[in-house]
């Protein structure tokens, strides 16, 4: 059979009238807002410095505390989801999410827009975000590659269009108004379409997408259940692929960070202009959602370890032609080749869990992953900036960011096979 | 399959990892103090700065 014969034949086999792909719907779009609350803020810089007057460098510092306070509170967010269900959790997000945008809108001091945009949105960001991609494990036996890749997508391309939407009102209605408009349409759809969430198949009498009766209906009780989740959840923090998923998701932003944020500089040092400078980040961007999107499915139907490896390799090493370069069309082209592992780097970590800790609840588990992620962002973000005071250009930049991810793939090799579950006490939810 | 009770590779990586990244941050900080006290020498440090030239043996 040919391979287009066989991803026909793959594709007819998904049952899209299961709910969990309702699930996955409400996902995406929490993960449309969430995300874009982050990437809302390079539009709203120039609007603060004209109306108040402040230092873009102090403006700057609510966005690094929103990047803390995001890493810190994701392991709660993940325990909340656990405790009390991650629709409760999206709901104390959405609550903060309407909180912080009005009160950023009406901010008058700097503190004031520290604490709407820094610390509100931080919390708001990981209630929203972490609980997603566990809940729609929990509602795939199999297919979660498919599952999380369409979610992951969205988080590239959600953003992209709500900031399009955003520029246009800003220019219209001017930023307060639009922020308010923002949040309060943003809560209303997020309302609606958190009244079809359910936390698990039990809660509609269904079982998750590709499970059947015999291995899943005995453990249905939800007590029991909880339980053992939590108990559980202590036998995670024992193995070292706990630890080096961690770490591993901590270099891989690290490295990807230094370039979303020095490339454009970089190329500008270069000769290059402004305009076709962030036109090499825009083809990054475009191209890196096309492997967001199927670097999990591949994962979860092949070798996630091995996927995930290459990915690794692979923005280790398309980053050292940049140092070298100075033609844009030879940015370009790198650009290309760097955004197909970027873009699979970091989707493949809901299959990793899944692969060494089965049917599993991994809020927990994704939350501790995403604070190493934030961290590794917050690091390699601040590392082009720094090391252009120190020596003038960002080439060292360029070499750290791909010791990081060459480090990240190194750590890879170490971790254990995922062919079969971690545990014998996880083999029984498998 | 044996797993160890204590996940000593995991963390030792990631122990490894954070050091690493420290020392980056130090050696770079360091430097960059260095070079505003070497342009001008009245230049008045920060306590980050001071630490960071302290903690790097290269500054």
């Amino acid at each position: 059979m040919s391979i287009t014969l066989k991803i026909k034949q793959n594709i007819s086999d998904i049952d899209f009238k299961h709910y969990g792909w309702v699930i996955v719907t409400v996902g995406a779009i929490a993960q449309m807002i969430g995300s874009a609350i982050r990437m809302a803020f390079g539009i709203i810089i120039d609007p603060l410095v004209e109306e108040f007057s402040w230092d873009p460098k102090s403006i700057g510092i609510a966005y690094a505390i929103m990047s803390i306070v995001t890493a810190i509170s994701s392991p709660m967010a993940g325990y909340c989801s656990m405790k009390i269900g991650a629709r409760k959790t999206m709901y104390v997000g959405l609550l903060l999410f309407l909180i912080g945008m009005l009160w950023t809108a009406l901010a008058t001091t700097i503190f004031e827009f520290y604490m709407s945009y820094g610390v509100i949105f931080g919390f708001a960001q990981s209630m929203f975000l972490v609980p997603v991609i566990p809940a729609v494990a929990i509602w795939f036996k199999k297919r979660l590659g498919l599952a999380t890749g369409i979610i992951i997508g969205m988080w590239s391309l959600g953003p992209a269009i709500v900031i399009q939407l955003m520029g246009i009102m800003l220019d219209s209605i001017g930023w307060q108004q639009t922020f308010i408009i923002s949040g309060i349409v943003g809560t209303i759809i997020m309302v609606i379409a958190l009244q079809f969430f359910r936390n698990t198949p039990q809660e509609m009498n269904l079982l998750p997408y590709g499970a059947s009766k015999k291995d899943y209906l005995d453990k249905n009780n939800k007590e029991n259940k909880n339980k053992y989740s939590l108990n559980l959840q202590k036998i995670v923090y024992g193995t070292n692929e706990f630890w080096s998923l961690m770490n591993v998701h901590f270099l891989g932003c690290a490295g990807h960070a230094v370039i979303l944020i020095g490339l454009v500089p970089l190329m500008i040092s270069k000769g290059i202009s402004y305009t076709d400078s962030v036109m090499c980040l825009t083809i990054i961007m475009v191209v890196s959602i096309s492997t967001r999107f199927a670097t999990p499915i591949l994962g979860d139907s092949i070798n996630p370890k091995i996927i995930m490896f290459f990915s690794f390799l692979g923005q280790g090493l398309f980053v050292i032609p940049w140092v070298f370069t100075e033609d844009k069309w030879m940015f370009y082209l790198v650009g290309i080749l760097w955004a197909i592992p970027y873009g699979g780097e970091g989707t493949l970590f809901p299959i990793m869990n899944r692969k060494y800790y089965g049917f599993f609840p991994m809020d927990t588990t994704y939350g501790w992953q995403i604070l190493a992620a934030s961290f590794g962002m917050a690091l390699g973000g601040f590392i082009p900036g720094l090391v252009f005071d120190v020596t003038g250009g960002y080439e060292y930049a360029i070499w750290i960011s791909a010791f990081f991810s060459i480090l990240g793939a190194f750590v890879i090799l170490t971790l254990e096979t995922t062919k079969r579950i971690l545990r014998p006490s996880f083999e029984n939810l498998g | 399959m044996i797993i160890s009770t204590i996940p000593i590779k995991g963390v030792s990586l990631l122990f490894f990892t954070i050091v690493f990244s420290f020392i980056l941050l130090v050696y770079f900080f360091a430097w960059d103090s260095q070079n505003r006290i070497d342009e001008n020498s009245s230049y008045k440090t920060s306590w980050f700065q001071e630490s960071s030239i302290f903690i790097c043996p290269l500054h």
